[in-house]
């Protein structure tokens, strides 16, 4: 246990972190010795992609989802914590976010059976942190624990927690992939393509064009002509 | 097969063999196209406005669709089960195939520039590699008959080795974005040019093809046929007349030969039946793509061609080139919190920046010899896919935090992509490879690849320059700026790969004459990427569908003369 409440990880925990993270492509790596608190089942591995010739006017993911009920509420409460409700949109949980982690860590693709390890790996770490703080498992736990958690995942890593930051990282990207993909994510930042356009390409707007002018001019830069 | 004798027998359905079939039904002959792959419909198939959210893993790329899962590609990709390809020991070399109707047309980046005068006579400019038996001028003609049909928005700005087509032929470019106006301000400020780039996608309607609507990634393809793709243009225009019969799953493995050593027709399985069958033709026209018509070449042994049909030469296979790749990305502030409007416009580049330093490499200034072009990534406020995610680890926020960071950061960050001309070398050709077949029993293709201190220097002059390009307008390079070594595509991945057959003026040191006509067999004619004698650093598409149309009416007026 270290001084801010949190476990650390030992050195041969480290190193299995690594090899989880590191041998990407060897699926089942490390899976001999589990994580104390979590159970990690395997993705199933007869379970084939969508193939070379995929229908692509109805699309369907053909592999089923191996979350568990605990997984997949710990995966529901770190993608509301990194993408939150606010007055734009809504959190990751509405929008399927934790559902889509489950799809993503069940795909028999090498980079998807990587991040399983990675996720699996790092949802009994929360487990285990967040119970060391308030006996309660982290989805169960209070907002302030999942919180300081949540701060010293998302820290510049320490010697001690490099690859936990390595899983919240990987987990960062794919909730925020999966977040501004849907409807909804794409408004909250703005984009407002994809739309059929008859006659030419308008391009910039004038208010899009005048920003233009202003940074061509911070940059001490002429318009192009 | 029916045993009727065709006036050609086209293999490949992409962009030369295509061209081939149109030209020579338009002339009246009797054409029969064989394709590997099977039938594609871009109507019935193309998901055009389909949500990321509703594709497996938001559509990012997985090993079965390498380029993401609405990618027009099917039954292809850098692996095929069953259709194995393999390395020479030290070699790397990557092969996109797709194995459909229309070929890689379906999928490409549209980036359609012309060669020019210097291009076609290297070795006179620089004693390097070899020159090609014509000129830019005698392609010329064929460059705006294939620009007019094919549909390429551009503009000409006269600039040095960068042709302009004829009067009224491209299609008004569109209107540059916001991060392309910045790159050209940058570029003014160093000396470079920045103008508009040349894409196959029409800016105005052409025969039953739509203008562009400035919606859904071209990748997918087009089925309003504003972006070229055979599959919406030649194919079905070709069709049309009467003249042509396509076989698709018919996959060719050897060119027939008669008693007197002429082509005859070709061997194929007809993959659905798994059952060999054989088509005749008067002539015939390979155009499966450099290495699949090598290969087929090549597996063509017989007594009169021990080394396979046409290689007297021994250069079947050889001087395979591929252009030269690298990338760097960076984040701009100048770009961060700026106005929304629909950047996607024709999901592609709208200004590019041509190669600029033809005199300074004339006066030896430079530690390479050829050219290369920047292919711009300024469409910044693209359309979302997993990608996005890297903005989120860009910005290493959480919370509410991230959510104002997204809208910070989306749309401010650009990427300059290097696409060079590399020089044939001794080191870089296909082969058969004597130990593995494909699940047809057909021998493979093994690859030897390697770039040359040329190659690796022109990189390191790009990520010197894009640096210096960065830094002037305050960008923050994010990714890169790695040894040329490591920053260097693998052969292939580029996907240009040609020059495996390649026409010269000297049956002893080429595969074919400037009509990539066979120097051995008079009636074979080579119409794909196989035939380039150097691979300049413009995009080869549009050359192979000029060289094609030319080759298709020299095919078809010899012909008519009954001289083949």
């Amino acid at each position: 246990m270290s001084d801010d409440g949190l476990p650390r990880v030992d050195r041969r925990t480290t190193l299995k972190w690594l090899a989880a993270t590191i041998a990407a492509s060897q699926p089942g790596c490390g899976r001999d010795e589990p994580f104390v608190g979590s159970e990690i089942p395997s993705a199933d591995p007869a379970a084939a992609g969508y193939g070379k010739d995929p229908d692509l006017m109805q699309p369907a993911v053909p592999w089923p989802r191996t979350l568990n009920s605990a997984q997949l509420a710990t995966a529901a409460a770190l993608c509301d914590l990194v993408l939150p409700a606010d007055e734009r949109s809504p959190a990751a949980s509405e929008l399927g976010i934790a559902d889509f982690i489950d799809e993503w860590a069940s795909a028999p693709y090498p980079q998807q059976r990587a991040d399983r390890e990675l996720f699996l790996a790092g949802f009994g770490w929360l487990d285990d942190a967040a119970r060391a703080a308030s006996g309660q498992a982290f989805a169960a736990a209070d907002a302030g624990t999942q919180a300081a958690i949540v701060a010293r995942l998302a820290a510049a890593p320490d010697a001690g927690l490099a690859p936990q930051h390595e899983f919240f990282r990987r987990f960062r990207f794919v909730a925020a992939g999966a977040y501004y993909t849907t409807d909804a994510g794409m408004r909250d930042i703005g984009y407002t393509g994809n739309v059929a356009i008859s006659g030419a390409y308008p391009g910039p707007s004038d208010e899009a064009l005048a920003h233009l002018a202003s940074v061509l001019d911070d940059l001490g830069l002429d318009w192009p002509g | 097969m029916s045993s009727e004798r065709y006036d050609a027998v086209v293999v490949g359905s992409g962009a030369g063999g295509a061209t081939a079939a149109w030209v020579l039904v338009e002339r009246g002959l009797r054409v029969l196209m064989l394709e590997a792959g099977r039938d594609y419909d871009p109507q019935a198939e193309t998901p055009m406005f389909a949500g990321a959210a509703q594709a497996p893993l938001r559509g990012d790329g997985t090993p079965d669709k390498e380029f993401g899962y609405y990618d027009a590609t099917v039954d292809g990709g850098w692996a095929m089960p069953g259709e194995p390809y393999t390395q020479a020991p030290g070699s790397e070399f990557m092969w996109w195939r797709s194995r459909m109707l229309g070929g890689r047309t379906n999928h490409w980046a549209r980036n359609s520039f012309r060669m020019g005068p210097y291009d076609f006579k290297p070795y006179s400019r620089d004693g390097r590699g070899v020159d090609w038996p014509i000129s830019y001028a005698d392609l010329a003609p064929w460059y705006d008959r294939t620009e007019a049909l094919v549909g390429v928005y551009g503009r000409n700005d006269g600039l040095e080795n960068h042709p302009d087509s004829a009067p009224g032929i491209l299609h008004e470019p569109p209107a540059p974005r916001v991060g392309e106006l910045l790159v050209k301000a940058g570029c003014a400020d160093l000396g470079m040019p920045c103008v508009p780039a040349r894409r196959a996608v029409l800016t105005r309607p052409l025969g039953q093809r739509r203008p562009c609507f400035y919606a859904t990634p071209c990748g997918r393809g087009c089925s309003i046929g504003a972006a070229f793709q055979t599959t919406t243009s030649f194919l079905p225009m070709a069709l049309a007349t009467g003249r042509l019969t396509i076989v698709t799953g018919a996959m060719v493995f050897e060119v027939l030969l008669d008693q007197r050593g002429r082509a005859a027709g070709v061997v194929f399985i007809c993959t659905a039946h798994r059952a060999e069958d054989n088509a005749s033709g008067r002539t015939v026209v390979p155009a499966a793509s450099a290495g699949e018509t090598a290969r087929i070449l090549l597996n063509s042994k017989s007594p009169r061609f021990p080394d396979g049909a046409a290689n007297s030469s021994g250069q079947v296979g050889r001087n395979l080139m591929d252009t030269v790749g690298a990338a760097m990305g960076a984040q701009f502030p100048a770009l961060e919190n700026r106005p929304v409007y629909n950047e996607d416009g024709a999901m592609g580049m709208h200004l590019y920046i041509p190669f600029w330093l033809y005199r300074e490499q004339a006066r030896g200034e430079l530690d390479f010899a050829r050219g290369y072009h920047y292919e711009l990534g300024a469409d910044g406020r693209t359309l979302p896919n997993m990608g996005i995610g890297n903005i989120a680890n860009f910005a290493g926020s959480h919370g509410a935090q991230l959510k104002a960071d997204m809208r910070r950061y989306y749309g401010s960050f650009m990427h300059f992509v290097c696409r060079g001309e590399m020089i044939p070398n001794p080191d870089s050709y296909c082969e058969i490879d004597p130990g593995v077949t494909d699940r047809w029993g057909i021998p493979v293709l093994r690859f030897h690849f390697a770039w040359s201190e040329q190659e690796l220097n022109m990189v390191r002059h790009f990520q010197r320059t894009t640096k210096a390009l960065i830094e002037r307008l305050g960008g923050r390079l994010q990714w890169g700026d790695t040894a040329a070594e490591d920053a260097i595509s693998k052969g292939g991945q580029i996907i240009h790969e040609v020059g495996t057959t390649r026409m010269g003026d000297d049956p002893e040191h080429s595969v074919t004459n400037g009509y990539g006509q066979c120097w051995d067999i008079d009636n074979l004619f080579v119409a794909d990427g196989g035939v380039f004698a150097s691979k300049a650093h413009k995009n080869p598409t549009l050359t192979i569908m000029a060289l094609a149309w030319r080759s298709s009416d020299h095919l078809a007026e010899r012909l008519a003369r009954r001289e083949l």
